[in-house]
């Protein structure tokens, strides 16, 4: 019991592999002759057997993603921005910037006749500046067409993303069905072997029985024989009290003696 | 200000990093919200110093210990743990062990106390080898695999009764 006390301490670095050979050995020793340390082993691994199974990664929602850039890289102003093109993940931040385009020039576009600062300045629009809001519409189109492939994009991105995730849940599920499938087989396997185990048991304390039974066999064969030729001998009368078979009916029958006892 | 480079290596750190950190943050706090929250903050806190005291070579355990200090702080703020919920002497089979199970197991996880919760959810969740425990929760490799072993006999002792009389 002292020992127990002792070995207990190390029962867990023993089935974390932490202890050092010397002590594991002293352990394993202690364990094979100790059922309750072996059974705190046994529990000891199947604690540890389902912390394996913890998932190592969470499914992460492309909304998090988005405020976690949102609120990091994409908060500071960056240069040549527009000439890096369009990026999934820039893509809100583009739609915000187009978003002030919009705002500035919409309600330019929408009083009629069409003002320009040049007109309220001169009462008529210059050749130039016509050509540069021609310009600035033309640019304006042209970032709507690109926004509008690149939300397609994000929205086809997304759905691709989401598809995946759900695969990704599918998988961990299914794994952790299999892990869960082979734990029981493990367990079933190795209550299978602990009865074969007995079963061998059993089987040689029954040969070691019969050993036993034969040699009593033989003994009593010997005495028989014995006793038979002494009384052969001592008999004269022509008609003897006790034959052999007679002798051989007081003796245990062999085929009672050699069958297995329960 | 930063330039592409740093927002881009940045951007690769969120992507390559968020899903190991949530799982870590959902495990030791139980919630999913609260999980994103802490995470979600702790990136703030790398970019504020991304540029200026360069956490990036060693962003990854830096990250997960301000993780762990966050979800600490969190789990502080909810107030005493939650008591494990032992079968009571009027249900049938109290004296019997409580079954154990994955799903058992994970609910236990917060209720653990602290440093054994995290040293056990880098090791068995993040797969982590005692010597990165070690670098990331900046303790000696003995204290680590200590807390491991103390956690995993924890653990034990809440789902056998058996195992807490045997030790």
């Amino acid at each position: 019991m002292n020992r127990c006390n002792e070995i207990r301490e190390e029962l867990e670095p023993f089935v974390l592999r932490v202890l050092d050979a010397e002590r594991a050995a002293l352990v394993e020793q202690h364990v094979e002759e100790c059922a309750p340390c072996r059974a705190t082993i046994r529990e000891t691994e199947s604690v540890v057997r389902q912390l394996d199974l913890l998932p190592r990664v969470h499914a992460v929602r492309p909304a998090f993603l988005h405020q976690v850039m949102s609120a990091t890289v994409d908060r500071r102003p960056r240069a040549h921005f527009w000439g890096r093109g369009l990026r999934y993940g820039t893509a809100a931040a583009a739609g915000a910037l187009l978003a002030i385009f919009v705002l500035r020039f919409v309600p330019v576009r929408q009083a009629q006749p069409l003002v320009t600062v040049s007109e309220r300045v001169v009462g008529v629009e210059s050749p130039e500046s016509r050509q540069d809001r021609a310009r600035t519409e033309i640019e304006l189109r042209f970032l709507h067409s690109q926004l509008q492939a690149s939300t397609v994009q994000i929205r086809q991105f997304h759905h691709r993303l989401e598809r995946a995730h759900e695969e990704l849940g599918r998988m961990d599920n299914e794994k952790r069905t299999l892990t869960l499938a082979s734990t029981d087989l493990g367990a079933k396997v190795r209550a299978l072997e602990s009865r074969i185990a007995e079963d061998v048991r059993a089987l040689a304390q029954l040969r070691r029985s019969n050993e036993r039974l034969e040699e009593k066999i033989a003994a009593y064969r010997t005495r028989f024989e014995t006793v038979f030729v002494s009384t052969s001998v001592r008999d004269t009368d022509p008609e003897p009290s006790t034959s052999r078979n007679q002798i051989a009916d007081l003796l245990p029958n062999p085929r009672t003696l050699l069958a297995p006892r329960r | 200000m930063a330039d592409d480079g740093s927002s881009r290596s940045f951007r690769e750190l969120v992507r390559e990093t968020s899903g190991r950190l949530l799982a870590t943050a959902r495990l030791m706090l139980g919630d999913e919200h609260e999980a994103e929250d802490v995470v979600q903050t702790a990136f703030l806190k790398a970019w504020e110093r991304w540029e200026g005291e360069s956490i990036r070579n060693y962003a990854v355990p830096w990250l997960y210990r301000v993780v762990r200090n966050l979800s600490i702080d969190r789990l502080r703020q909810r107030g005493p743990a939650v008591e494990w919920s032992e079968p009571t002497a009027e249900e049938p089979g109290a004296e019997e062990p409580t079954p154990l199970s994955f799903d058992r197991v994970r609910e236990a996880i917060p209720s653990l106390e602290e440093p054994y919760r995290s040293a056990l959810l880098l090791r068995y969740s993040q797969k982590m080898p005692y010597e990165e425990i070690a670098k990331t929760l900046e303790v000696p490799l003995g204290t680590v695999k200590s807390w491991i072993c103390r956690g995993v006999r924890l653990l034990r002792e809440q789902f056998t009764p058996a195992g807490k009389e045997s030790s």
